[in-house]
C-alpha cells in the first residue's frame, strides 16, 4: 500500500534560478515549492518571462538551480553528476517540446526508437512502432521530420516521450505551435497517454483551456508562484 | 566505448549530409594522396633499383684504379672467376666539327663483355656492333653544350679521327647527371692503344655463376691492392641516401598538402557540427550523456577517416605515376609501378588519424551543449572551456608528429608546429579586429548593398573568422611554398655567365711541379685569373681522444665528424674578412711545444664535426697528422677563398704540398673551348671545371626537379580550393535564409547579388592579405636562414596569386549560391530550407 509520502514523484523545495546579465544579477526564479504525485497532471501557467520554461528545465535536471532543490522519484539532482542526471532522465522522464525538436536526419521511427535505444532496449523497435500506430502514424514511420505536418512531428515526439514509459513528463507548450484542431487533437492524445501509462504529466502552456483539464495548475508571475488551484476559473478568481 | 547503438546513429544522423561530407573530405583526400604518391614513388623506386642493381653497377663488382693493374692484381682477379669485362675511361676534349667549340667528353673504351648486366641502347642498332668492331664510336647527345651529332659525322679525340657510328641512346651504367656536363663517348678497348697520353680510369667487371660474399671480397680486395672496389650494395646505398633526400623535399609539400586539408576538414566540421547543436541537445535531453552524444560524431569523424584513407590510397598510388614524368630521364631504371604496402599503410593511418585530429576541436565543443539548449537556444551558446586548450594541444602534437614523420627532424617539427600556431593566431587576431572594426564602420555607409554585404561578415553566427583562418592558412602554404621556389629559381635560373665575379673555369693544381708552365698556358690564352686560392684537404682523425681507427665499425653518433672533408688554408691578410662568433683567430703559431689553435666554420664545426671551442681535434692533412684545439668557430666566407671551411695560424701548413685553385675568366667561350682542349692535352692530370657548363647542368637538373615540386604544389592548391568550397558550402543555408528573406521584402537578384559579391570579395582581400603578408615573412626567414639564398619580393606572381586567390574566392561564393537568385523565394525555401 502507497503512503502519501512514496506518492510523490517531483518534489521542488525553494528553486531559486539567478542569473547574471552584465553587472546586474537577475532572479528568473524565486524561492518555488511544489510537489507533484504519481498519475497527477499538473497545468503551469504565467506570462511570458515568468520562469515556466526555466523551472521546467529545473525539474528535469536540465540546468542546476542556484539555491534550493529538486527531488526526481526519490532522487535529489543536487548531489548527481551530469551523467547521472542524463540517465535519470532517460529513466524517469519524458520531454515533449513546443517546436519539437525531431532529429532531422531519422525518420519518425528512428526518432522514437532513440530514447529506448539508449537503455539497450531490445525491444526498442516494437514498442516504437506500437506507439506510432497509438497516435495514428503508423503509415508514416519512415518519412523523415521534414515530409511531415506540424501536428505529426508533435505526435512522433509524443511517441518518443512515452517509449521508456517514463513516471514524469514534461511538455513545454506542447500545442503552441499547432492549430486549434490539431491543437485539441494532441491535448487529448497527451491526456490520454498520461492516464492509460499513469505518468505524471507537468505542463507548460498559455492554453487556459488545455491548462483546466489537468489536476492542477500552478502560476508564476515574476519568478514567483503566486497562486496554485484546481481550475483556471479558481485562479482567475484568486488573481481578481 | 563506440557500441553497436553508437555507430548506427553516426550512420543514420550522416543521411542527407553524405555528399556534402564527401566533398568536404576531397580536401583531406588530395593532402593524403600527396603523401601516398611520395611514399609510392619512393618505394616504386627503391625496389626498381633492388631489380636492376645490377645493370647500374654492370656486374656483381667492379674493381677500379687510376693506375693499370698490378700484376699480383691481375693474378688476384683471375683466380675470382666468374665472368669478366674490361673497361678503361678517361676525359678529353673532343672536336666535333670545326665550327662548334670544344666539348669535355668522358671516353669508354670497353671490351665485348661489357657490361655484363643491362644492354647499351645505339640509335641505329647496328651501331653498337660497329662500335665493338672498331669502325666507329658511339657518342650520346646528353651534354647540354654538346654538338647535335647525327650518324657518320667525325670526332677528333687526343688528334686521331673517329667515324660517329651511331647514337648512345641508353645504358644504365651511366650516371644521368654526370651525362650532362660530360657526355660519354663508347669506344672499343683496341681503339684505346691508338690514342696518345695517359688514361684515367681502369676497371675490371664481374660476376658470379655462384654465391660470392661480396662485401668480404671487397674488403679483402681493398687491404691488399691500392683499388676501389664496388658492389651492388653500394649502389643500393648510395641510391637509398639519395632518395631520401628526394622524399624528404616532396614530402614537405605533402605535408602541407595534408595540413591544409585537415583544415579543411577541421573548419567544416566546426560548422556541420554547429548544425547539430539541436540534434545533441535533444539527444541529452532524452537521456544521452554528453560523452555518448560526442562519441556519435566521433564515430562519423572515424568513419569519414576511413573513407578518406581508402581513397587517398587510391588517388595516390595512381599520382605515383604522373609525378616522375618530367624527371623520367635523369631516373637511373625503368620504373615498375607497384603498389607499396607501407604507403597504403601510411596513406590509410594518416588519412583515419588526421582526420580525427583535424576533427578534435569541434568535436571538444560538443560536451558542452547542455541539453537546456533544446528548451533555449541561447543556452546553446558555447563558451571557451579549458579543456579546449588539452584539445588544441593534441591537435599541434599531430601536427608536430606529422611534420617529424616527413623532416625526420624534431627540432624543424616542433618550429613547424609552432609557426603555425602563430599563422592561426595572427589570422584569428586578424579577423576579429576586421569585425570590430567592421561593427563600427558598417553601420555608416550609405550603399545599401555594400553596408549589408560587409554586414553579414560581423553579424552573429557569421563565418569571417572561420573563411579568413582557412583561407588564410591555405594562402600561407601554398604562397610560401612558391616565394621560396621563386627565390630558388631567381638564384639559378637568371645567373649572368658574363658577370665579373663568376669564374669560367676552375682549376685544381694538385702539387703542380711546373706551375709556371700552366700560369704562361694561360696567359697565351688571354685567360685571366681572377683569384687563387690555396687549400688542402683536411679530415678529421681523432676527436676529443677517440679516434677514426678505433671507431672503424662504429655507426650512428660514433662516427660523428669522421666522414667530414674540408678545405683548410692558412691564416694571412685575407682571413680579416671572416666574423669571428667565438673565441680568438690566431694569425701565427711560434710554438711548436703547444697545441695549435684552428679556427673551423661556425657550420663545419656546429654541425658537421660537432665541437666547441676548447675541443682537441687530431686533423690529417695530406699525410700529415696535426695536434690541435678549437681557437675560435667563424661565419662568412674567407675572402678569395671561399671553399675553405678551416684556418690554421700561419707556420704549420707552408711546408705541405699545396693544392693551388685558379679561377679563370675568358674574353669569350671560343677561346675558353680552346684553352680547355689544349691544357686537357698537355696537362691530362689537373682537373678543371667548366664553371658556366656545371651551372647550368644546375640549372637543368633543378629545372626538372621543379616539375616534381609544382607537381607536388598542384596538390596544396587544389586542397587549398576545396577546403574553400567547403567553407563556403558549408553557410550556403544562412545566405540562401537571407536572400530569400531580401527577396520576399522586395530586394531585386541585383541587389542581393550584390551583397553576397561585397561579402566574398571582402572576405577574399583580407584573408590573401594577411595569408601573403605571413607567407612573405616565413618565405624570408626561410631563404634567408636556411637556404641563405637572397630572397627577392616577386611582384608579378605575388599580384597574380593575390588576384587568383580572391577571384577564386569570389568565384567560389558566387558558384555555390547559384539558383538562389533566379527562383521564386517560396521555392527556395521548400527545396532548400
Amino acid at each position: 500500500m502507497h503512503t502519501i509520502e512514496d506518492q510523490v514523484i517531483l518534489r521542488v523545495d525553494k528553486l531559486t534560478k539567478c542569473y547574471r546579465s552584465g553587472a546586474r544579477m537577475l532572479t528568473v526564479l524565486n524561492a518555488v515549492s511544489f510537489e507533484a504525485r504519481e498519475k497527477e497532471s499538473i497545468a503551469v501557467v504565467g506570462p511570458s518571462g515568468s520562469g515556466k520554461t526555466t523551472l521546467l528545465g529545473l525539474c528535469a535536471g536540465l540546468d542546476k538551480p542556484t539555491s534550493g532543490s529538486v527531488v526526481v522519484g526519490g532522487t535529489d539532482l543536487a548531489g548527481l553528476t551530469e551523467n547521472a542526471r542524463a540517465a535519470l532522465r532517460n529513466e524517469l522522464v519524458g520531454f515533449v517540446f513546443q517546436t519539437f525538436k525531431l532529429i532531422p536526419t531519422l525518420t519518425a521511427l528512428e526518432n522514437v526508437m532513440v530514447p529506448a535505444e539508449l537503455r539497450r532496449d531490445r525491444k526498442a523497435r516494437r514498442k516504437a512502432v506500437a506507439l506510432l500506430e497509438s497516435v495514428d502514424l503508423a503509415d508514416r514511420q519512415h518519412h523523415y521530420p521534414v515530409q511531415l505536418s506540424g501536428g505529426e512531428q508533435q505526435r512522433v515526439g509524443l511517441a518518443r516521450a512515452f517509449i521508456n514509459r517514463p513516471r514524469i513528463l514534461f511538455a513545454d507548450e506542447p500545442t503552441g505551435n499547432l492549430d486549434a484542431d490539431t491543437s485539441a487533437t494532441i491535448e487529448h492524445l497527451l491526456l490520454d497517454l498520461n492516464r492509460s501509462a499513469g505518468t505524471t504529466l507537468i505542463i507548460v502552456t498559455h492554453n487556459l483551456e488545455l491548462a483546466a483539464r489537468t489536476d492542477r495548475i500552478l502560476e508564476l508571475r515574476g519568478g514567483a508562484l503566486v497562486q496554485e488551484g484546481r481550475t483556471p476559473a479558481a485562479i482567475r478568481g484568486k488573481t481578481a | 566505448m563506440l557500441d553497436r547503438w553508437t555507430w548506427q546513429m553516426a550512420w543514420r544522423d550522416s543521411k542527407g549530409s553524405r555528399r556534402r561530407l564527401l566533398l568536404f573530405l576531397s580536401a583531406m583526400v588530395v593532402g593524403v594522396a600527396a603523401l601516398v604518391a611520395i611514399l609510392s614513388f619512393g618505394h616504386s623506386l627503391e625496389r626498381s633499383i633492388d631489380e636492376d642493381a645490377g645493370s647500374l653497377l654492370g656486374a656483381d663488382l667492379r674493381i677500379s684504379s687510376s693506375r693499370a693493374f698490378s700484376p699480383a692484381l691481375e693474378s688476384m682477379i683471375d683466380s675470382l672467376g666468374g665472368v669478366q669485362a674490361r673497361r678503361v675511361s678517361f676525359v678529353a676534349s673532343a672536336q666535333f666539327s670545326a665550327q662548334q667549340p670544344v666539348q669535355t667528353v668522358r671516353v669508354r673504351a670497353m671490351d665485348a663483355g661489357f657490361p655484363l648486366y643491362g644492354r647499351i641502347i645505339a640509335s641505329p642498332p647496328e651501331a653498337e656492333e660497329k662500335m665493338r668492331a672498331g669502325q666507329g664510336v658511339l657518342v650520346a647527345q646528353s651534354g647540354i653544350s654538346v654538338a647535335r651529332v647525327q650518324p657518320g659525322d667525325s670526332v677528333t679525340i687526343k688528334g686521331r679521327r673517329f667515324e660517329v657510328a651511331g647514337i648512345l641512346i641508353g645504358a644504365r651504367v651511366e650516371n644521368a647527371v654526370e651525362m650532362l656536363y660530360q657526355p660519354p663517348v663508347y669506344m672499343a678497348l683496341a681503339d684505346l692503344d691508338t690514342l696518345d697520353g695517359r688514361v684515367g680510369t681502369y676497371e675490371v667487371f664481374l660476376r658470379f655463376d655462384r654465391e660470392v660474399d661480396t662485401a668480404a671480397l671487397q674488403s679483402a680486395i681493398e687491404e691488399a691492392h691500392d683499388v676501389g672496389v664496388r658492389t651492388l650494395a653500394d649502389v643500393k646505398e648510395d641510391w637509398d641516401f639519395l632518395l631520401e633526400g628526394l622524399e624528404a623535399f616532396l614530402g614537405l609539400i605533402g605535408f602541407f598538402a595534408l595540413i591544409l586539408g585537415g583544415l579543411g576538414v577541421g573548419s567544416v566540421l566546426q560548422v556541420y557540427l554547429k548544425e547539430r547543436k539541436d540534434t545533441v541537445a535533444v539527444l541529452r535531453c532524452v537521456g544521452a550523456s554528453s560523452g555518448r552524444a560526442t562519441r556519435i560524431y566521433l564515430a562519423q569523424s572515424i568513419g569519414m577517416g576511413v573513407l578518406v584513407g581508402l581513397a587517398a590510397c587510391a588517388v595516390g598510388t595512381l599520382g605515383q605515376v604522373i609525378m616522375p614524368l618530367g624527371i623520367n630521364d635523369l631516373l637511373p631504371v625503368d620504373m615498375h609501378y607497384r603498389v607499396a604496402p607501407e604507403g597504403l599503410f601510411a596513406g590509410f593511418g594518416l588519412g583515419v588519424g588526421a582526420t580525427v585530429v583535424f576533427s578534435l576541436v569541434p568535436l571538444s565543443g560538443l560536451g558542452a551543449i547542455p541539453p537546456l539548449a533544446a528548451l533555449r537556444s541561447a543556452y546553446g551558446r558555447q563558451r571557451f572551456r579549458k579543456s579546449r586548450l588539452a584539445v588544441y594541444a593534441l591537435v599541434g602534437l599531430g601536427i608536430g608528429l606529422c611534420a617529424w614523420v616527413q623532416v625526420g627532424h624534431i627540432g624543424v617539427a616542433i618550429l613547424y608546429a609552432l609557426a603555425m600556431g602563430v599563422a592561426f593566431g595572427i589570422l584569428s587576431l586578424t579577423a576579429w579586429a576586421f569585425i570590430r572594426m567592421l561593427r563600427a564602420v558598417a553601420p555608416r555607409i550609405r550603399t545599401y548593398t555594400w553596408r549589408q554585404g560587409l554586414a553579414n561578415m560581423h553579424r552573429p553566427n557569421n563565418q569571417t573568422l572561420l573563411m579568413v583562418v582557412a583561407l588564410g592558412l591555405g594562402t600561407v602554404m601554398i604562397m610560401t611554398v612558391v616565394l621560396v621556389e621563386g627565390a630558388i629559381v631567381e638564384k639559378f635560373a637568371n645567373l649572368n655567365f658574363e658577370a665579373e665575379e663568376i669564374p669560367d673555369a676552375v682549376l685544381f693544381l694538385v702539387d703542380a711541379e711546373k706551375p709556371e708552365d700552366i700560369t704562361s698556358m694561360i696567359a697565351a690564352h688571354d685567360i685571366r685569373i681572377l683569384q687563387t686560392d690555396i687549400l688542402m684537404p683536411v679530415s678529421v682523425d681523432s676527436i676529443y681522444g677517440r679516434s677514426r681507427m678505433s671507431d672503424e665499425d662504429s655507426t650512428g653518433s660514433d662516427r660523428i665528424g669522421f666522414d667530414w672533408v674540408g678545405g683548410a688554408t692558412f691564416a694571412d691578410h685575407r682571413t680579416d674578412s671572416v666574423l669571428v662568433e667565438e673565441g680568438t683567430l690566431v694569425r701565427e703559431w711560434q710554438d711548436s711545444t703547444q697545441v695549435a689553435p684552428v679556427a673551423i666554420h661556425a657550420y663545419a664545426a656546429r654541425e658537421a664535426l660537432q665541437v666547441a671551442v676548447g675541443d682537441t681535434l687530431l686533423l690529417r692533412v695530406l699525410d700529415r697528422q696535426v695536434l690541435t684545439r678549437v681557437g675560435s668557430i667563424y661565419a662568412g666566407p674567407v675572402l678569395g677563398r671561399g671553399m675553405a671551411t678551416m684556418i690554421l695560424p700561419q707556420g704549420i701548413l707552408e711546408s705541405l704540398p699545396h693544392t693551388r685553385v685558379l679561377s679563370l675568366k675568358a674574353a669569350d667561350p671560343q677561346s675558353l673551348a680552346v684553352f680547355h682542349g689544349a691544357f686537357m692535352d698537355q696537362f691530362p692530370d689537373y682537373p678543371i671545371i667548366n664553371v658556366p657548363l656545371v651551372l647550368r647542368v644546375v640549372q637543368e637538373v633543378f629545372r626538372r626537379l621543379n616539375y616534381m615540386h609544382r607537381f607536388m604544389s598542384l596538390f596544396s592548391v587544389i586542397t587549398g580550393i576545396l577546403v574553400l568550397a567547403g567553407a563556403v558550402m558549408v553557410s550556403r543555408r544562412a545566405r540562401i535564409e537571407q536572400a530569400v528573406l531580401l527577396k520576399t521584402l522586395g530586394a531585386s537578384k541585383r541587389q542581393v547579388l550584390s551583397i553576397m559579391c561585397v561579402e566574398f570579395l571582402f572576405l577574399g582581400l583580407l584573408a590573401t592579405g594577411t595569408g601573403l603578408g605571413l607567407a612573405m615573412v616565413a618565405a624570408w626567414v626561410l631563404t634567408g636562414f636556411q637556404l641563405e639564398i637572397a630572397f627577392i619580393v616577386p611582384k608579378v606572381p605575388i599580384v597574380l596569386a593575390a588576384t587568383a586567390l580572391v577571384g577564386i574566392t569570389l568565384g567560389v561564393g558566387l558558384l555555390n549560391s547559384r539558383g538562389i537568385y533566379a527562383r521564386p523565394p517560396l521555392e527556395v525555401l521548400r527545396t532548400e530550407v
